[in-house]
């Protein structure tokens, strides 16, 4: 087992603890003194990881679409048939499991118990059980999981844009996959991807709340014996520095109001992740100093009835993409894309942010990093974001400190490259106005 | 957390929760008023908007806006929701406390400030005496707006319907933020009575959480009511209904994927009620949770959906429960959700899901003192009803429920609606198909 490592904030007056058990699991322990105490065990295996390399065999398997989410529904089933969320309430704790493009997630809340409720979330991901029966059942559930998905404006709204944004990006595809996808899936190939990913080495832990490390290490030392392996499954990374793939795109539903979305797509993502982390926090920033509720540019179209508070603009990525978003429910989708496209020219053209509301911009990021360690929940998600991204997360205020006006212009005037945009337009559907 | 709850004047409370948990303190103040008709709701629903546009101090909204910024990016939310069949407004701020800022700055006495002047001193136009007719008129169109978009999602649509239909001829029918079309009517004339109204007639809940010493907000709240002619009014109770008449089936049409299925219960059980505690367990049981018997049968076993859900409106006493469906599925869904309340009512529990559902319970009621604003709703809630129950008492008396009182519970409860919102390739309304 690796020495423990202090990491201490003075700002947040906020430590941690992290370590790398000898099974390879990280384990991250945040002390956090609220009632209840939250842990995440999340395996490197996302919407991403569409392929994968058997054991022995040289030939790479291209998997279905949705299979990690897929996998992931799957877990938290037992051989003995004792759903996994019943061993949670039994003990007063609560459960959940989520997908991302990067992640797997198991997670717990518990207000009392907390080592009991670790061993049992590390058990289940470590005894998987799939069966013929319980793969069917699952496609029946996951079927109407991405039905739902399909009748939210958001949700067809956001792979719309991924779809022209990006060529062959994994993001561009559903995490929870189509209903032709999941049902190519089989309980063997639920198993390959398991053995493939599901190993301590290729995990994290993350405890945040009022639990001392030596109980977390405990847990883990109890439940996994084996030592950690030679080498990791592969991170496949794609990325695609090219100009987006299509330009705009419409469709109808039931909806009150036309919807847009326009998104431009970062062609230059930085090599390291402290250059990716800076850029992110960089152009989150312009985006609210340009785009942001206090702006020129939103006061001026909210007053005049062009958008409501549901206007959204921000920066996010994941492994080998970034792109900047705008949504927004509007009467005239052509004037708003129109007013955002000039908005982004005249950055382009080098439009200088007052020295004023730079520095008031700066301090509202500062201050919402800040705050945002008030939540077990909210202080795990950040920490393991960091963990995966390869980043200090009590580093980040200080990174947002150190910005200056004229880095922000600069990087921008290189950003926001109309060549770089595209835009979705949900129309209601005939018959309302 | 119990919060220190003194009567400042007529129907004016004010509320300390201390805590040094949080790296942050909030003011939040709740206007609380009779839920009336459509017209009233449209109104006071529109207030809050409105008001947060500007104030005296700030007189245009992006001054307002930088102003929060500056205060390192105190968070102002204000709007309005019904609890029962009462009309709240809130209006609150959340600022970071002076621990954690670079020179140990005291925000509050500011940020206490600014909030007292969006309530009491409202940006007028100088030349009606009334609100701006651009503030009114912009803030018609976004209430408006917010409103129609209300479908956009399918679930909170079948949820609204079903409860709409299920309450026709109650006060609960009204929406919390009214029509369009009596939106539509408001005036800046017609909307400043409203103000008016309400500073002298609702009910004030003020909730102060964090470390400070909360005497200066006290005395700034006081020397702001002193300025009006208070005239408080007498909240009416909900009206609750005991049992549901006759079963009653709707079926509309939404272009849509996915059915969204809503069945509205009569609990007759509201917080007041003795049977209050056994049907928090009831509700644990049956569906509340994923190892209730709906999700464990209507999902895992059935595989009829993914989400399956329930609310129990505690305020009204109805529970809704609802879940996305293929369309064709809803006759077995209804089927399975009506054959798990008979085996409630038949006893058919075991002690062991019981035992589940104590311990869920249990760890919810605790998990509320992580969020301060959780806190508040709770005190809220009661505090309207008279009661003064927290957290922990609520959690004993839950613990000494027996599955007779479930039983009892189960018996009480009766189907009223049920609403089945049928995903179609063209919306419209059609006769129930059965």
């Amino acid at each position: 087992m690796s020495e423990e490592i202090l990491v201490k904030s003075s700002l947040l007056r906020e430590e941690y603890r992290k370590l790398t058990h000898k099974s390879g699991l990280r384990i991250y322990v945040f002390p956090k003194k609220l009632s209840t105490a939250y842990a995440a065990l999340t395996v490197r295996f996302g919407s991403l990881d569409n392929t994968l390399c058997p054991e022995g065999e040289g030939e790479l398997l291209v998997l279905p679409d949705g299979i990690a989410h897929f996998l992931e529904h799957k877990m938290f089933e037992n051989e003995d048939h004792v759903d996994t969320f019943d061993r949670f309430s039994a003990i007063g704790a609560s459960a959940n499991a989520y997908t991302s493009t990067d992640v797997t997630s198991y997670l717990f809340s518990a207000s009392q118990n907390f080592s009991e409720a670790l061993k049992i979330l590390i058990d289940s991901v470590f005894h998987p059980y799939f069966t013929e029966k319980n793969v069917t059942k699952e496609q029946g559930i996951i079927a109407q999981e991405i039905k739902m998905y399909d009748d939210s404006p958001a949700n067809r709204l956001y792979y719309a844009l991924m779809e022209l944004l990006y060529e062959s990006h994994g993001i561009r595809t559903n995490i929870c996959g189509s209903c032709a996808s999941i049902a190519e899936i089989t309980p063997e190939l639920l198993m390959q991807c398991y053995r493939t990913f599901y190993r301590p080495d290729n995990m994290v832990l993350i405890v945040c709340g009022d639990v001392p490390c030596e109980d977390v290490v405990a847990v883990v030392d109890a439940t996994l014996t084996e030592p950690a392996r030679a080498s990791l499954p592969p991170r496949r990374e794609t990325r695609e520095g090219r100009a987006p793939l299509g330009r705009h795109t419409e469709f109808r539903m039931d909806i009150a109001r036309p919807k847009l979305s326009v998104g431009i797509k970062d062609t230059a993502i930085p090599d390291t992740p402290e250059a990716r982390e800076r850029r992110a926090l960089i152009l989150n920033l312009a985006a609210d100093l340009y785009f942001g509720e206090s702006s020129p540019f939103f006061d001026r179209l909210y007053r005049d009835g062009l958008i409501s508070r549901d206007f959204d603009v921000g920066y996010e990525s994941a492994r080998g993409c970034g792109h900047m978003l705008f949504s927004a429910a509007t009467d005239d989708t052509a004037r708003l894309e129109n007013e955002i496209l000039d908005e982004i020219s005249a950055i382009a053209g080098g439009k200088t942010p007052t020295e004023e509301d730079f520095d008031r911009l700066l301090r509202v990021h500062y201050a919402e990093y800040i705050k945002s360690f008030d939540n077990t929940e909210a202080i795990a998600t950040a920490l393991l974001d960091a963990v995966i991204d390869g980043v200090d997360l009590f580093q980040t205020g200080e990174v947002i400190a150190s910005i200056t006006r004229e880095e922000l212009m600069r990087t921008a005037k290189e950003f926001f490259n109309r060549d770089n945009v595209a835009s979705v337009v949900i129309n209601p559907t005939k018959g309302r106005k | 957390m119990k919060p220190e709850r003194l009567l400042l004047e007529n129907n004016v409370h004010f509320s300390t929760l201390y805590t040094d948990k949080f790296k942050t303190e909030q003011l939040t103040l709740y206007l609380v008023m009779p839920l009336e008709n459509e017209v009233e709701a449209s109104r006071l629903a529109l207030l809050p908007r409105v008001l947060r546009r500007g104030s005296r101090d700030y007189p245009k909204t992006a001054l307002l806006l930088r102003r929060l910024e500056e205060l390192y990016s105190t968070d102002l939310s204000a709007g309005a929701f019904k609890l029962g069949e009462r009309h709240v407004l809130f209006f609150s701020v959340n600022t970071l406390r002076r621990e954690f800022l670079p020179q140990g700055e005291d925000l509050l006495p500011e940020v206490t400030r600014l909030l007292l002047s969006l309530v009491f001193s409202p940006y007028v136009d100088s030349t009606t005496g009334v609100f701006s007719d651009e503030y009114v008129e912009g803030e018609k169109t976004n209430a408006c707006r917010a409103i129609a978009s209300l479908q956009n999602n399918k679930s909170t649509l079948a949820t609204l319907r079903c409860l709409s239909l299920m309450c026709r001829g109650e006060t609960y029918a009204v929406h919390e933020w009214g029509t369009e079309a009596e939106t539509a009517k408001i005036t800046p004339a017609s909307l400043f009575d409203t103000y008016r109204r309400v500073l002298s007639e609702a009910s004030f809940e003020i909730y102060y959480a964090g470390t400070a010493d909360p005497t200066p907000i006290k005395e700034a709240i006081t020397r702001e009511l002193s300025l009006l002619r208070r005239h408080p009014l007498p909240l009416p109770p909900t009206a609750v209904v005991r049992s549901a008449g006759k079963k009653r089936r709707f079926t509309e049409k939404a272009m849509a994927v996915q059915g969204k299925l809503c069945m509205g219960f009569r609990t007759g059980i509201t917080m007041t009620d003795d049977d209050a505690a056994a049907f928090y367990l009831f509700h644990a049981i049956y569906s509340q949770f994923p190892s209730s018997k709906l999700f464990m049968n209507v999902r895992e076993r059935l595989s009829l959906c993914y989400s399956c859900s329930s609310s129990a409106e505690l305020s009204k006493g109805i529970l809704l429960v609802k879940a996305g469906i293929d369309n064709n599925k809803k006759h077995k869904a209804v089927r399975e959700i009506l054959r798990q309340l008979r085996r409630m009512r038949a006893g058919k529990f075991t002690e062991e899901e019981i035992r589940l559902a104590k311990e869920m319970l249990a760890f919810s009621i605790r998990s509320l003192e992580d969020e301060p604003a959780a806190v508040r709703r709770w005190y809220l809630g009661r505090s309207l009803l008279g009661l003064t129950q927290t957290p922990e008492e609520l959690w004993e008396a839950i613990r000494r429920v027996t599955p007779r009182d479930i039983v009892r519970v189960a018996k009480r409860i009766s189907l009223d609606t049920v609403y089945f919102l049928r995903g179609s390739e063209a919306a419209g309304e059609e006769a129930d198909d059965e």
